[in-house]
């Protein structure tokens, strides 16, 4: 059914629902599966690395930070240790010129110091050694409300601000005061940049560096020498306050705000000795650099395995969809009833077993349905032998129908004929004899001879043209007594005969009556009965007659082809009998003209010949047609070969005349009007 | 086809860094000297140069080293020279080198060691942020010209008048030099000072003739390049006038002077070639501060002083850092 769609449906795509292929599914599937465990993956991995890469970086701040401290302490060590030479108990009892040459040796010893002074308990300024200048004794300078004395003084150790000499030397004074009761204090100048040599030689990535602040968040070294020349304070730094004592701090790292602005990693390590704090700090994003790095390889592996997964997917669903697909066109193949194919699947799985019991599925059908064929061919054959049975019955019938009706005809018209012949034949036998009379009367009469010789011609010809109504007369006789045997059947009485018998009897009167009518008749009898044959019960004056017919046709046909002159032709005529259980068959064969076909078609027609007129009536097949079929229940069968053979084959069953009596009782043929 | 494309550009997005460094033009170096080319000292002082900046990895830089003597014209050649050549950084040792370079217009970084007064001549904005383009190395401070004169007396106790030779590399904007610091010390310890000025090789003779008819005097040799060239000279012949004198540059007490009381210039001048470094690195020399010599040492040429007779104290020659005998 071709139905087409309604105007107003958009079309079939646009009411199917989205249907996804089973490939697709199972590669979105796949796809999202490794994606998904890509992506976690990639998190865990990235959250890790980014820990990673920050306590690595967090360590390496540390060390360098904590490198940073060593040596800055070990730079204000050396200086401490070499002042300490100066600040023994007694020192300020040794006289001046060693109290010099001891400064001198501790500048000798500590390359920092550029000058040395020594403060006496009043606050005096006794001593001063100095690199740049001459030295100075006993100046008396008055330090005593100096912070330098002071503070010296209170804390055993003072460390001053760091001040610029010349502009760009960093110093810082340093004073310690002495040992021992009522203590002086020695002053020293440090150079400091030896410790912002130590400050700016760290380097720490591209842009990192160190610096370092005393514990109220003052800057003391950093590479920038005019942050310290302008004596920042860093305490409001995040990183530093926080690392400031006091705030309770135990994080010696810190991400934050630097200097410059800018997330920072900055670690720091303290200088217990002196208080100060060294800070080392590198930019964050430069601290993370790796962790970039790792981020830029993960998402490219992340990338690199969803691109894997989607090929691989594709591949994987497109192979998994192959035998389905077979599978589908396979079914489509039974559905269209093509069930000699097999679906050929080796994949080993459920699909391979479905596939399996399709084609299972299929044998079984193929089988009913060749079972059923078979069948209807069988069914076929039997009705079609059916068919010609009914056909040949009713031909039969129709044959015996139409023989009924013109014996029926028949045996009236010859009824009616039969008298008026037979005035025709008496007075014309009569008249015969009248003009015998009158030839004798003639005789006696006196004539003159040619009067006489004229009347006796006459008289003669008279004569014999009544021998011709006789003669002729006789023959029609002879027609209408046949055409009344046609109307008439059952003639004389039905008993058992011996067929042999019966047969060898026809055959010899036939021969003897063919001599008999021309004696240079010659035939070949070949005599073939069968001993089985037996008894029938049958009309034997009717079997007669239609063996008689028989064999003279056959004679006629032989002595037909011996006129055609063939050299070295025998003419044969051959019988044979042969049992054929509750069946009789009687086989009479002449090697004669045979039949042509047109012939053979109305051979069994009343008044149908092919002898010339005067020597055939037409009447004897019909009538031994209607002796064997009807009157016997038997049958007559003709083989025919022009110019080579004709053998008409004669069956009668062994009861054949009783039933046949039964079943034409009542037929018109049986029932003839009366002449 | 799109997709083999990515595959292929996949190896170079792992791989993550360029491929090759940047093709950099060879660094260039160029070094004025205020030596003779066979100058023993210029030697040892310009292999000190490469040797430190060898040290720092700078392996494939070039450096071209001219030898300008005390030759002012010379000098001045040398510096148009060097400034045509666009080198990536000019280094100059002593003051008139400096100044021959300054006073052509140009941006090239200048790294010097030795320079009077940077600041009062407008090379520099100030010395812990130069701000423009020079930046280098102080050798002397003008205090010492008080602690030279301090030092003499200290090894000749008896000396009665006492000459600073000046060179033309000691004046500054406003005066010279040490003189100040020179005059302050002699007044405190009752010497009679002269401060002279040498232009030129020339000068020096009437002043050692004076000074040798003066007696129980002694002379100070301020640095210089003038001082740099003739201090043999000036040792022999305050050596045949018997006058104690006191150098200023270290290697002439070695070579017969009495004494020298100066930075180790070797040191600077490595310490010169760290900065070159930095600056080749890529540093902005107005951000590098000018530095001073932290460290002064004296030195005490036995031999000398026996020579002329002198008996130098203990407690002196406990306090040289070196003594040649």
């Amino acid at each position: 059914m071709t139905a087409s769609p309604p105007l107003d449906a958009p079309g079939p795509s646009a009411r199917k629902p989205f249907r996804l292929p089973l490939s697709g599914k199972f590669a979105v599937a796949f796809v999202g599966l490794v994606s998904l465990v890509l992506l976690i993956n990639g998190a865990v991995d990235l959250s890790l690395n980014f820990q990673e890469a920050k306590l690595n970086a967090i360590t390496v701040q540390r060390e360098k930070a904590q490198g940073a401290a060593e040596r800055v302490e070990a730079f204000v060590s050396e200086i401490g240790n070499q002042i300490g030479w100066t600040t023994r108990a007694e020192w300020r009892r040794v006289p001046p010129d060693q109290q010099r040459y001891d400064f001198i040796r501790l500048m000798r010893q500590a390359p920092a110091i550029t000058e040395a002074a020594y403060i006496d308990p009043s606050g005096r300024e006794q001593l001063r050694v100095s690199r740049l200048e001459p030295d100075v004794i006993a100046s008396g300078k008055d330090f005593s409300t100096s912070p330098r004395f002071t503070e010296a003084l209170k804390d055993k150790v003072w460390f001053g601000p760091v001040y610029f000499r010349r502009g760009s030397e960093p110093y810082m004074t340093v004073a310690v005061a002495h040992a021992g009761r009522d203590p002086g204090v020695t002053v020293a100048e440090v150079n400091l940049k030896l410790i912002w040599d130590v400050v700016s030689s760290i380097r720490n990535g591209e842009t990192g560096y160190a610096f370092v602040t005393t514990s109220t968040g003052r800057l003391i070294a950093h590479p920038d020498l005019s942050l310290v020349l302008r004596d920042t304070d860093l305490s409001g730094l995040p990183e530093v306050a926080a690392a400031l004592p006091g705030n309770g701090s135990a994080q010696d790292y810190e991400i934050t705000t630097g200097l410059g602005g800018g997330l920072v990693l900055a670690a720091h390590a303290a200088i217990p000795r002196v208080g100060w704090i060294v800070f080392v700090q590198l930019p964050l994003r430069e601290a993370m650099d790796p962790l970039i790095e790792s981020v830029i390889q993960t998402v490219a592996l992340m990338g690199l395995g969803v691109l894997l997964a989607s090929v691989a997917g594709t591949f994987l669903a497109r192979r998994m969809v192959v035998p389905i697909r077979q599978l589908q066109d396979g079914a489509e193949r039974f559905g269209a009833g093509d069930l000699s194919e097999r679906i050929v699947i080796r994949t080993g799985d459920e699909i391979e077993t479905l596939a399996h019991r399709f084609n299972l599925m299929a044998g079984r059908i193929q089988e009913s349905y060749e079972t059923l064929e078979a069948k209807v061919e069988e069914r076929t054959r039997d009705l079609n032998r059916s068919l010609d049975d009914l056909q040949k019955a009713q031909s039969r019938l129709v044959q015996s129908e139409k023989l009924a009706s013109l014996g029926q005809l028949t045996a009236g018209i010859a009824h009616e004929i039969k008298n008026p012949l037979n005035f025709v034949n008496n007075f014309a036998s009569l008249s015969k004899e009248l003009v015998d009379e009158l030839i004798e009367v003639l005789k006696q009469a006196s004539l003159d001879p040619n009067t006489r010789a004229d009347a006796e011609e006459t008289a003669e010809l008279l004569k014999s043209n009544l021998d011709r109504v006789v003669q002729h007369g006789k023959r029609a006789d002879s027609i209408v007594k046949n055409m009344l045997l046609h109307s008439r059947t059952g003639s004389g009485e039905h008993r058992p005969v011996d067929v042999n018998a019966l047969v060898e009897e026809s055959l010899n009167l036939a021969y003897h009556g063919a001599r008999a009518a021309k004696p240079t008749f010659n035939v070949t009898l070949e005599r073939d009965f069968d001993p089985a044959a037996g008894v029938a019960d049958i009309f034997p004056q009717e079997i007669t007659r239609v063996l008689l017919n028989l064999m003279s046709n056959g004679f006629y046909a032989t002595e037909k082809k011996v006129e055609g002159g063939e050299l070295g032709y025998a003419p044969t005529l051959a019988v044979a009998t042969r049992d054929r259980g509750d069946r009789i068959e009687i086989r009479v064969r002449d090697n004669g003209t045979g039949i042509p076909d047109s012939v053979k078609a109305k051979m069994f027609d009343p008044f149908f010949t092919t002898k010339p007129a005067g020597e055939g009536t037409g009447l004897g097949l019909s009538l031994s047609h209607d002796i064997l079929v009807k009157q016997h229940g038997g049958s007559v069968d003709v083989a025919t070969e022009p110019g080579e053979f004709t053998e008409f084959t004669i069956t009668l069953p062994r009861a054949g005349a009783a039933t046949a009596e039964s079943a034409t009782a009542g037929s018109p043929a049986n029932d003839p009007k009366s002449p | 086809m799109k997709r083999r494309t990515v595959i292929a550009g996949l190896p170079f997005l792992l791989a993550g860094h360029p491929l090759a460094a940047r093709a950099q033009p060879q660094a260039r170096v160029v070094a004025l000297w205020p030596f003779g080319e066979n100058d023993a000292e210029g030697q040892a002082l310009s292999a000190g140069f490469n040797a430190a900046l060898l040290d720092r990895g700078q392996r494939e830089v070039l450096i071209q080293h001219r030898w300008g003597g005390a030759d002012g014209a010379r000098t001045r050649a040398l510096a148009v020279e060097a400034i045509r050549s666009q080198p990536q950084v000019i280094f100059t040792y002593l003051n008139a080198q400096l100044r021959a370079v300054t006073a052509l217009s140009h941006t090239i970084p200048l790294v010097f060691v030795g320079a009077s007064d940077p600041a009062g001549f407008g090379l520099i904005e100030n010395l812990s942020r130069p701000g423009g383009h020079v930046t280098g190395f102080t050798l002397y401070e003008s205090s010492l010209g008080g602690k030279w004169l301090a030092a003499l007396q200290e090894a000749v106790p008896a000396i009665k008048w006492a000459t600073l030779l000046l060179t033309p590399s000691a004046a500054t904007r406003d005066g010279h030099l040490y003189a100040e610091a020179f005059l302050g010390t002699a007044a405190a310890l009752s010497i009679e000072p002269a401060v002279v000025m040498a232009d030129k090789a020339a000068d020096i003779d009437p002043i050692v003739a004076d000074l040798a008819q003066c007696g129980n005097a002694g002379l100070i040799v301020a640095p210089g390049t003038l001082s740099e060239a003739q201090g043999d000279r000036i040792v022999a012949m305050t050596a045949a006038a018997r006058i104690p004198t006191l150098f200023a540059i270290r290697r002439f007490a070695r070579r017969g002077g009495l004494m020298s009381y100066g930075p180790n210039p070797d040191e600077l001048v490595r310490r010169a070639a760290v900065y070159v470094d930095r600056i080749l690195r890529g540093a902005d020399p107005g951000s590098l501060p000018i530095q001073a010599p932290t460290k002064y040492d004296l030195i005490i040429n036995l031999n000398a002083a026996r020579s002329l007779g002198y008996d130098i104290s203990s407690a002196l020659l406990a306090q040289a850092d070196e003594v040649v005998e």
